[in-house]
């Protein structure tokens, strides 16, 4: 069974687990108590009227009550109360498997789809440890007893009231099933309602264009009119089963009181037993339904259940292997890819063929091409984001493979062309290779960014909030800010992927000068858009279709008129426009 | 398009948040008149049934003193038909009722929706560059279930309680008053204990909610900036961070598990509490008074019934919430006005005669951000006219105003020397066909792309097809012209969806077509296509095209050079050329563009 891989989560809570049945086991007994001591007031007023006793048997009554409330308690508090501790373990076991997976899988699955695990499926997990165990433990032993006590007062009697059972839980079960089905149907009508909102709003141009808002309207009304016609049918059977339970219980109960009434009447049974019997009857009515309910929370927690363990069996894709080196502890900045093939997965096109170069320590070296012509790949696999198909990238003299994932990680400072900064503080998000680095770090990167000047002009200056609840800052602050997180780690080797391309012609330049001024050593890849700026750059790549067609120094390339040359005159013209007024 | 709406502002989504507002219940109620009858029906049922459910302790009552206790076997026959036959009466009131409900509900329900969808699609752009589409998706699906609970779950659960509540009282103090104010007694401690829950589990539910949108926003955040966190080896910090961020989502849900496993024992023995009084009472008085058995075992029942309805009613408060929320905002967008509008009595424009003038134009998106300024051309019927500039000079924006997407600031647009506005926005956009760079593809079939809503013949929307050399790679499609475009593997090309985009233009005929080149590259096989299809589309047509290609330029009679925001040069090709101005500049880019690169100094 699923739940059996839980066991692991389960173990650390073994003990509440245990203390919490006891509780369950004592809220069952003394609430199968209190219907039955209610039959002694009853019948002792009937025989004697209000004496001693007859107060006495209530006592006896609210004490039992009292227990009964005291025992519910525990039970409710512990047994809940630990599935929402192993949802927790859950949640940050799953966490930390997330954080350990390589790029492809958030390749593959869509981050809709990864929340929806860790949010989603782990309630429904949670339900079924929590609700699901307490509701089917209480609700077995409730039924057990109650039937032992019912047929201690009659046995016939209980015979009878036992007709409801199968039918109830059966049609409860089965009408679960269908309403499942049904709500799924209603579920698609739905997403097809949000389909063509969404097609319609982001479509707006074109409806308005062809003048179609009318047309539009009628499709988007037969999809409602669908749905309506869905979630009547829904709201039919809900009815149909709740009015259905109603009645199946009621004509129990008039059962019991005709019968139960002739027992009174042939003095086999006293009064007061039959109130009791009445009012296990009414108790009955929940277990009845929350069999088929039981049964629901077990088969969706399952289910869910599945779907977390499908991420938890995969295994990260790139992580430190035997073949890793832990005595390499520095790296100096040389780069050298042979033949490297890479494809993000096995049915795709290669987005890199063939890619040979090498870069010695320190240098500068512009990476240039057009959209999709391979540069932001080059990146990935030189970071070992991603595992490459074929060839071999040697960082210092070591294969890639061989250099503690830790280490290389250390050693790169990376500037990504999605640039993603963390709804946390300035001063955080710069620092974020490591949170303890001192204020005059954060300011020196900062500085290297050209980006000091502004922050300072924030209202909480290094301390101010970015992101949802925090300000947004403009796409070319995000671009710096960016920057001088790379620089802050010092880094040996330094990617800027495209990190220019918000950031006006006169800072980027400055940038730059600042990146050679201060870190003379370490090897400094740039891809870029705008070429004119790295005109002095130790080495020009040139990218087309996943390959290097060009590569040299500026004066080299410009002198071989091919697609640099063509790329640097548009880049020229362009920046002579924007001068004029 | 999309660079134009950088720099809007996105409209803040606030609500007051009350649970009950009345200005906006009287407004919700309105819906609910075209269904009079339904609801005055319901209500009926819904009385019945309250009734009806009073009636099971009170039969029971008439058993045990009439017929149990005198032994009356054939009373006793009697009254369990009786409770049968009401039984079967309450099935189907209950059954009615439900379905009668929903009913109303759902008919509110799409009746919102459909309007909402529409009013929304009437709304200017400029409501779209305000609000992103999401947040208007929301409104349309999720908001308007919202408000379904209001009237299913919300007003008839509440008015159904109280009924059943009335009903208990009443019943309790015609059949004995003394008994029914000692169960009673209880009454006021249930309030307390319901009240002080409520506040608490408020409070924490409210933590509840706070510390799980901070969970779901770090981990949306870590998931889609993963790579940042692996790049900067910050997995050991982050996990710190989510863990104690989990510790205290699991705090506050530990303290509202404390609450519900106090406040659920309490009440329930609140009511045996009351069923005890009620005996003791009873059994003190059972002699005295003339109170019988039945009676007293019926009080027991009642006060079973009584205690579910009031902590039912404490539940409600939250789906109220909810939806009043929700209802605010659907009417803070059925409140907004179009900005572009039909005039009240339009003039008539059978076809166009002469021709297109722009007379000093002002144009911004944003108050006093002009984008264009002091525009000023004419366009005779016919000519083809090219639109040259670098990204953001506005020739994107000269676009939208003839097609009325905005109006203008300032100035005046003119067709056939009337003024655009004075034109109904039905009668104007017919005249015009727009292709856009970002081909919009709706979900549906090729055929269904072409034709949009109209119902055009399959020969029209071939021919179409034909004439903008569109039919041979859809008729490689597994299904041609009925193939799904959404469909998995039958993902078309850019290429291919430009070529759709004009067989639908096509399809409609317009007098003016206006067309973004694309600028993403194609592969040359559809790029022959492409500049065949176009110059079949131009061929006798005014045309305005936002051009990137050369083969375009060189061909237009006019062309107008955008530079920021203002027209600099305008012309043909040669004269231009010779001019040494921008024109030439842009030029030489786009030569630089296409790799036609010769003389460069």
């Amino acid at each position: 069974m699923t739940i059996l891989k839980l066991k692991k989560y389960l173990r650390p809570y073994k003990g509440e687990y245990i203390w919490g049945s006891i509780a369950l086991m004592f809220t069952v007994i003394s609430g199968v108590l209190v219907p039955w001591l209610l039959q002694y007031p009853i019948d002792i007023l009937k025989t004697t009227g209000a004496n001693r006793q007859f107060f006495m048997s209530i006592g006896i009554f609210l004490l039992a009550a009292l227990f009964s409330g005291i025992f519910r308690y525990f039970m409710r508090k512990v047994l809940i109360g630990v599935s929402r501790k192993i949802e927790n373990d859950l949640r940050n076991d799953l966490f930390a498997h997330l954080q350990s997976l390589s790029l492809s899988f958030y390749h593959r699955f869509r981050t809709g789809d990864i929340m929806a695990r860790a949010t989603n499926d782990i309630n429904a997990v949670r339900n079924l440890l929590g609700h699901g165990i307490m509701y089917f433990l209480s609700t077995f032993f409730y039924t057990l007893f109650a039937l032992a006590m019912m047929s201690r007062i009659d046995v016939k009697l209980t015979l009878l009231a036992l007709i409801p059972f199968p039918i109830v839980s059966f049609g409860v079960y089965r009408m679960m099933k269908y309403l499942y089905h049904i709500s799924n149907r209603v579920q698609s009508i739905f997403s097809d309602i949000t389909a063509k909102a969404q097609e319609n709003f982001s479509g707006i141009r074109v409806v308005k264009a062809y003048n179609q808002e009318r047309n539009q309207f009628h499709q988007f009304e037969k999809i409602a009119g669908n749905y309506l016609r869905q979630n009547i049918k829904l709201a039919l059977l809900r009815g149909g089963t709740h009015a259905g339970i109603t009645l199946i219980t009621g004509l129990g109960l008039v059962l019991i009181i005709y019968f139960g009434g002739r027992e009174v009447m042939a003095q086999k049974i006293s009064l007061g037993k039959f109130v009791s019997f009445l009012a296990y009857m009414a108790q009955l009515t929940w277990p009845m339904i929350a069999i088929g309910w039981v049964i629901n929370i077990f088969q969706m927690g399952s289910a869910s259940l599945h779907r977390i363990y499908e991420y938890f069996d995969i295994r990260p894709e790139i992580r430190d292997t035997d073949e890793a080196d832990n005595s390499i502890t520095d790296l100096n900045g040389t780069i050298e890819l042979k033949h490297v093939h890479f494809r993000y997965n096995p049915k795709a096109d290669y987005v890199l063929h063939d890619i040979t170069f090498s870069i010695g320590a320190g240098e500068l070296v512009a990476i240039v091409g057009e959209t999709g012509s391979g540069k932001s790949s080059l990146v990935n696999v030189i970071t070992r984001l991603y595992q490459i198909q074929k060839g071999s990238i040697t960082i210092s003299g070591y294969p890639l493979e061989k250099i503690p994932l830790k280490i290389l990680r250390e050693k790169m400072g990376v500037v990504p062309q999605e640039d993603f900064l963390f709804s946390e503080t300035i001063a955080e998000n710069i620092a974020f290779s490591d949170h303890y680095k001192e204020m005059e770090e954060i300011l020196a990167a900062a500085d290297v960014a050209r980006i000091g000047e502004e922050i300072v002009e924030f209202s909480d200056q290094y301390d101010t909030l970015l992101g949802e609840r925090g300000i947004n800052v403009s796409g070319g602050q995000k671009q710096r800010l960016a920057i001088a997180r790379a620089v802050l780690k010092k880094p040996t080797i330094l990617i800027l992927d495209d990190a220019f391309s918000a950031v006006d012609t006169v800072t980027e330049k400055r940038i730059l000068q600042n990146l050679k001024k201060d870190f003379p050593v370490t090897t400094k890849i740039i891809i870029s858009h705008r070429v004119t700026s790295l005109r002095d750059a130790d080495q020009i790549l040139v990218f087309h279709d996943g390959k290097v067609v060009e590569s040299g120094k500026h004066e080299e390339l410009m002198r071989r008129n091919g697609k640099y040359a063509a790329l640097f005159f548009k880049q020229l013209l362009q920046e002579e426009l924007e001068k004029i007024d | 398009m999309t660079k134009a709406k950088t720099g809007f502002t996105i409209e803040k989504d606030e609500v007051s948040g009350k649970a009950y507002d009345s200005r906006l219940m009287r407004r919700l109620i309105r819906y609910l008149k075209p269904y009079t009858l339904q609801v005055v029906v319901a209500a009926v049922l819904l009385l019945l049934i309250s009734v009806t459910r009073l009636a099971g302790p009170y039969l029971i009552k008439i058993a045990i003193d009439q017929y149990i206790l005198p032994r009356d076997t054939t009373g006793l026959l009697f009254i369990s038909l009786v409770f049968i036959a009401i039984l079967l009466l309450q099935f189907f009131i209950n059954f009615f009722h439900v379905y009668l409900m929903q009913w109303i509900g759902q008919k509110v329900m799409f009746d919102i929706r459909r309007e909402l969808f529409d009013h929304i699609q009437h709304l200017s752009l400029h409501f779209f560059d305000r609000n992103p589409v999401g947040r208007l998706v929301t409104r349309v699906t999720n908001d308007v279930s919202a408000l379904n609970e209001v009237l299913t779950s919300g007003v008839v659960a509440i008015f159904g309680d109280v009924f059943t509540l009335a009903g208990i009282v009443i019943v309790m103090l015609s059949l004995d008053t003394k008994l029914a104010l000692v169960t009673f007694c209880v009454l006021p401690f249930l309030f307390i204990v319901t009240f002080k829950f409520r506040s608490r589990v408020r409070r924490s539910f409210r933590k509840i909610r706070k510390r799980l949108a901070k969970i779901n926003t770090f981990l949306q955040e870590n998931i889609s900036g993963m790579y940042i966190v692996q790049l900067f080896s910050r997995e050991s910090v982050n996990y710190k961070r989510f863990r104690n961020l989990n510790r205290d989502y699991l705090h506050a849900h530990l303290q509202t598990i404390f609450y519900f496993a106090l406040f659920f024992p309490i009440i329930e023995f609140l009511g045996y509490l009351a069923i005890g009084a009620t005996i003791a009472y009873g059994g003190w008085q059972y002699r005295a008074t003339g109170m019988t058995l039945g009676v007293l075992i019926a009080f027991i029942q009642y006060a079973q019934n009584f205690f579910r309805p009031i902590s039912d009613l404490s539940e409600k408060y939250n789906i109220l919430q909810g939806a009043m929320a929700a209802s605010e905002r659907i009417f803070k967008i059925l409140d907004e006005k179009a900005e572009v509008f039909s005039p009240a009595q339009p003039a008539l424009l059978p076809s166009i005669q002469k021709g297109i003038e722009f007379r000093n134009v002002w144009f911004a998106y944003q108050n006093d951000q002009y984008v264009l300024k002091d525009i000023s051309f004419s366009i005779e019927k016919g000519q083809n006219v090219a639109l040259v500039g670098a990204t953001g000079s506005g020739k994107t924006s000269i676009i939208n105003l003839l097609t009325r997407f905005y109006d203008v600031q300032k100035g005046q647009i003119f067709i056939d020397g009337g003024d655009i506005r004075k034109l109904s926005l039905e009668n104007l956009r017919r005249r015009i066909a727009i292709v856009q760079q970002d081909v919009f593809i709706f979900s549906g079939t090729v055929a269904d792309n072409i034709r949009l809503g109209e119902d055009f013949s399959q020969q029209r929307i071939e021919e179409a097809a034909h004439h903008v050399s569109a039919h041979e790679f859809i008729e490689h499609l597994p299904n041609g012209y009925q193939t799904d475009v959404r469909e998995r593997g039958n993902q078309i090309s850019t290429g291919q969806k430009q070529l759709l985009a004009f067989a639908r233009a096509l399809a409609f005929d317009p007098e003016i077509l206006i067309l973004d080149e694309a600028t993403a590259s194609i592969d040359p096989h559809t790029e022959t296509l492409i500049q065949q299809a176009l110059a079949t589309l131009m061929a006798n047509r005014t045309s305005i095209v936002i051009a990137h290609r050369l083969s375009t330029i060189k061909h237009a009679d006019l062309i107008l050079v955008l530079h920021k925001g203002r027209i600099r040069e305008m012309g043909t090709h040669e004269k231009l050329l010779k001019k040494g101005g921008i024109y030439t500049k842009l030029y030489r880019i786009q030569i630089e563009d296409t790799g036609f690169g010769l003389q460069r100094n």
